[in-house]
């Protein structure tokens, strides 16, 4: 999906000052998508150690094709291209499967406890992280990210149509386990 | 009776954009303590989902490592030397074909001293083509490679 054209000219002028060998303008490349790739690095990639160099790859790569970017999406958008798919070829590499559940080891907080809004945010956030790798990814982009549905097709390559069945079933799954866990009184005070 | 409720698909459509559901739907949410109660339900988990903490990395950090490791885009451009070779051995197995041609066909016009040498130039200009389809499969396979990366 093309960029508005404010999006369109600023990441031109990027582009240009970057390939015009201008580092200032390549570590304001990272600042602009740093956050989107923190988000699908972090979503996908459970090992720090890995995470920080494929996050060093996936600027790497960046810099180096960065020639071959058409703007037929923003910079943003195919930073963060290049960052799920870096994170997939690693997955593929360890025959991790990005739709297989993930078993994190259970905390001893006890669930009956009462809690707060603070408690529910982390509630989710582990409810999040236990979601197959796909599904955390996809959440995070469309709730956290507020990309649309074409900019996580054009982000994964999926089809639009696929994008929306997986985050269809990742929501209704997030919320069957945190309802099967926890009280809904105890949830929404 | 039994009661026929709105699907799950359309529930979640519901919480996040109701302005795009069918008007059936806004009305079955609004008359059903069930259905909006479930619609809800999403839009609680959507806003804290939406609240959550956002990972971080040290920018700084990784734009001093693509500085050091990567050298400067511009020259990253292929050298114009492998297609002037590519030219040259065209030519030249093109002026063997034709010294061939004219050999058998005119084999007076072609002296024979100048056996030795058209062979040699045939089977350097063969050689050259070879190298040349060998380099070029090798740079296809590099750009397919940096293709899946991507």
């Amino acid at each position: 999906m093309p960029g508005s054209p404010d999006t369109q000219h600023s990441d031109r002028y990027i582009v240009r000052k970057v390939l015009n060998g201008e580092r200032s303008a390549f570590d304001e490349m990272i600042k602009l998508s740093s956050r989107i790739v923190a988000q699908i690095t972090f979503k996908m990639i459970a090992i720090a150690e890995d995470r920080k160099d494929i996050i060093q790859d996936i600027y790497l790569k960046a810099w180096k094709n960065l020639e071959g970017f058409q703007f037929k999406s923003r910079l943003t958008t195919w930073i963060a291209q290049i960052a799920y798919h870096t994170c997939l070829n690693y997955l593929e590499s360890r025959k991790i499967k990005i739709t297989a559940d993930v078993h994190v080891l259970d905390d001893n907080t006890s669930r009956e406890e009462m809690v707060t809004y603070d408690d529910v945010k982390l509630i989710l956030d582990k409810e999040i992280s236990e979601l197959p790798i796909l599904y955390k990814t996809l959440i995070t982009l469309y709730h956290q990210e507020e990309l649309s549905y074409e900019e996580i097709a054009d982000v994964t390559r999926m089809p639009v149509g696929t994008v929306k069945s997986y985050l269809f079933r990742a929501r209704k799954r997030l919320k069957e386990s945190l309802l099967t866990k926890y009280k809904k009184e105890d949830l929404w005070r | 009776m039994e009661i026929s409720h709105i699907s799950e698909e359309e529930i979640q459509a519901h919480a996040i954009k109701p302005e795009e559901s069918e008007p059936g739907v806004i009305l079955h949410i609004q008359s059903c303590g069930f259905c909006s109660e479930q619609v809800l339900e999403y839009r609680r988990i959507f806003e804290v989902v939406k609240g959550l903490p956002i990972a971080t990395f040290d920018e700084q950090a990784i734009a001093a490592f693509v500085h050091t490791r990567s050298t400067p885009v511009r020259e990253e451009k292929t050298s114009k030397f492998p297609v002037v070779l590519a030219i040259i051995s065209v030519v030249c197995f093109l002026f063997c074909m034709l010294l061939l041609f004219r050999r058998q066909f005119f084999s007076g016009i072609f002296l024979p001293e100048l056996q030795p040498l058209s062979t040699l130039i045939i089977a350097s200009a063969i050689l050259i083509l070879i190298f040349q389809f060998l380099d070029y499969m090798r740079r296809y396979e590099t750009l397919k490679k940096t293709m899946k990366n991507l």
